[in-house]
């Protein structure tokens, strides 16, 4: 399991022609730190970091609000057509993405949101169903007993949802944190199709510049993907704990 | 309660502000385009290398500097062509495509055939046509029509380790595509060159099983993948059957690696590290080669079979004028310059962009191409042009590449026949011949 990675770091620091020798070093020798150096200079790594982070992180912080919120009504609330509701948000993840990458991009060009960053936050914002289904179901198997003593204790719905259902949810909301984080960070199609300009590219999109129509430079395409890689390692190794419930809680990896 | 509520507020409202601060950075384009009054401003993305981008970004400069009431702004999309067809899709589609592209001779068929790409030839009237090469343009120009205009001319021969070749001693294959090799020869040197196992393993010649590198195997036998107008598929004809099971041979004896071995280890890393004899490839492997200096090599034609003629496929990428721009003229306007004397001279400087259509430019300038190779040796690209075909690329093409490849990879690993898969592909590749 460890193998790849350990290939992607070593290559990043071999010189071109070193890459594919056999048998191959692991460690090798000279070491090409300049690889880094080159990597972050040819193309704009900083700028599409920066892009990156930003997407990902208001996409983050705005889905587990929405989605909070919305599995809060489903779980806690009685409405008419909560169930129906709640099955046509189900059924809305059956359909898989590309089916309506077309559509969604020509929707979104009518309001000129073509090559902004727009269409990679709306729509993961305000329309996560994987992520209202998981904190339903979590948000359910918190006991009635716990609102009730809120409800005794003169709370209304808002302050039940804040101040007794969501720090009861940490765990769930750890976890679809990360699997949220994750999922943009390293998302490539959409903003493929949504950015034009380089300066607006996303890390993905940068990395995958590196490979060339007939070659690719091996050791500066490992060198900028270690270089996107931290945040993930900083997020896994800072978030290990939840998100190994994560993966209990949903039968999911990230 | 109110607290609560006004927390809430509070909170989306920082994120509300967060998210319009950070958008107000993205949204610019649209009012740098209208800042230049009475300026028409064109679109133009490609897909390339990033080494690459620096030749591409000069010709466009050269354009926008010639031009002054045309500004042409280039986008360089990340990846290869499949990322290149899912964007322009989506913005054909949307009807906001950009103006000019530059696609794959791959892809032509597909794009032309669905009409998304605007037919030129009512503005490329004024073209020399016989000033560039025919074989370029004949495929682009069918009844009258012309949905692309050559950009670039890449065609394949044999790539050889001459110090393997010298050790085995194997005399130096001829560089005049009349007198190539035979599908003997290319046998014999190959079975000389293959030695050893495990890690010192070396090959003779890469054999590749694809359509788009292996079908000159077929023509030079005297055979073809389709037919003259693609309404039947050839591949079981005997002459076709004949040159695959050569080429299984080739595969059988341990002289080429299986199909399996280069997965791990992709052909070209394989030359570049002195293990492989032959590699039977494209232009394009010449950058990366020319940084070779662990041995010497050389460039021959690719042998020939009973026909007795040799033959290469040409690769003939092309410029587009996306259906739904709203400046075609300019936009035809700017493909022509992009290959005049001018624009085809800079792309030699930088070594890129395959072989120029401009016969003048491709003759003017052989100094400065295909180096390091010796004079002879630079003889053996200039005369491939004459000796190529283009590949019967057809509307569905990524999907008789599946077809194909799915027998082939199975003839590679010798677990089929090569004649019983022609037979099994012929009446499938029929069917999706049909379906355009």
């Amino acid at each position: 399991m460890v193998t790849p990675f350990v290939w992607m770091v070593s290559t990043s620091l071999k010189g071109e022609g070193a890459v594919f020798e056999y048998p191959p070093k692991i460690i090798p020798n000279p070491l090409h730190f300049d690889n880094y150096k080159q990597a972050w200079t040819t193309l704009p790594i900083g700028l599409a970091y920066l892009n990156s982070l930003k997407i990902a992180v208001i996409v983050t912080a705005g889905s587990l609000l929405t989605c909070s919120m919305a599995g809060y009504a489903f779980a806690k609330m009685q409405f008419v057509g909560q169930k129906i509701l709640f099955m046509l948000l189900l059924a809305t993840m059956m359909i898989p993405g590309q089916v309506t990458l077309i559509p969604m991009f020509m929707w979104f060009s009518k309001i000129n949101w073509v090559n902004t960053h727009w269409p990679l936050i709306i729509p993961p914002v305000l329309s996560n169903a994987f992520g209202v289904f998981l904190l339903r179901q979590y948000m359910s198997s918190i006991p009635k007993e716990l609102e009730d003593a809120g409800r005794v204790d003169g709370l209304n719905p808002w302050q039940i949802y804040w101040k007794i259902v969501l720090p009861n949810c940490k765990p769930a909301l750890a976890a679809l944190g990360i699997f949220t984080f994750m999922g943009n960070w390293n998302n490539f199609l959409t903003p493929l199709i949504y950015l034009d300009d380089q300066k607006k590219f996303t890390l993905p999109l940068i990395i995958a510049s590196f490979q060339g129509l007939y070659s690719t430079d091996w050791p500066l395409l490992m060198a900028a993907s270690c270089i996107s890689l931290i945040p993930v390692l900083l997020v896994y190794i800072f978030a290990q704990r939840y998100f190994i419930e994560g993966i209990t809680l949903s039968g999911m990896k990230g | 309660m109110k607290k609560m509520i006004f927390k809430l507020t509070f909170v989306s409202c920082i994120v509300a502000l967060f998210i319009s601060g950070c958008a107000s950075g993205g949204s610019s384009s649209k009012e740098e385009v209208a800042g230049k009054e009475g300026k028409i401003t064109l679109r133009m993305s490609i897909v390339a290398g990033t080494d690459e981008m620096s030749a591409w970004q000069s010709i466009v400069d050269a354009f926008n500097q010639s031009h002054p009431e045309t500004e042409i702004k280039l986008e360089r999309l990340p990846g290869g062509w499949n990322e290149y067809i899912q964007k322009m899709t989506a913005q054909i589609a949307a009807g906001n495509p950009p103006d000019i592209g530059r696609v794959g001779a791959a892809y032509m068929p597909m794009f032309s055939s669905k009409g998304q790409l605007e037919d030129l030839a009512p503005y490329t009237g004024d073209l020399k046509i016989e000033d560039y090469y025919s074989s370029a343009f004949d495929q682009y120009q069918q009844n009258g029509k012309m949905y692309g205009v050559p950009a670039g001319i890449y065609t394949m021969a044999m790539y050889y380790n001459k110090d393997m070749f010298e050790k085995a001693g194997i005399p130096e294959p001829p560089a005049d595509w009349e007198k190539a090799w035979t599908f003997d020869d290319l046998k014999i040197a190959a079975a000389k060159l293959s030695s050893g196992k495990g890690a010192n393993k070396q090959y003779g010649v890469y054999v590749n099983l694809n359509p788009e590198r292996a079908t000159q195997y077929l023509w030079t036998n005297g055979g073809d993948l389709f037919n003259e107008d693609k309404s039947k598929s050839m591949i079981n004809s005997p002459e076709s059957k004949d040159a695959l099971a050569y080429l299984q041979g080739l595969i059988k004896e341990g002289y080429s690696p299986t199909p399996a071995e280069t997965q791990t280890m992709p052909p070209d890393q394989l030359f570049q590290s002195g293990k492989l004899g032959m590699l039977i490839e494209g232009q394009w492997m010449m950058p990366g080669f020319s940084k070779i200096d662990k041995f010497k090599w050389g460039v021959a034609p690719i042998p020939m079979g009973s026909s007795g003629k040799a033959f290469t496929p040409n690769f003939v990428d092309a410029y587009v004028v996306y259906k739904g721009s709203k400046h075609v003229k300019e936009a035809a306007e700017a493909i022509k310059f992009f290959i005049s004397k001018e624009a085809e001279n800079i792309l030699v400087d930088k070594n890129v962009g395959g072989m120029p259509v401009l016969k003048s430019v491709a003759e003017s300038r052989k100094e400065d191409m295909f180096n390091p190779l010796s004079p002879e040796e630079k003889e053996v690209w200039f005369q491939s042009v004459e000796f190529s075909r283009a590949i019967p690329f057809t509307n569905n093409w990524q999907e008789v590449v599946d077809t194909i490849m799915k027998k082939m990879d199975l003839v590679g690993l010798n677990q089929l026949h090569a004649s019983k898969a022609a037979d099994d592909l012929a009446p499938e590749l029929d069917a999706l011949l049909k379906q355009k």
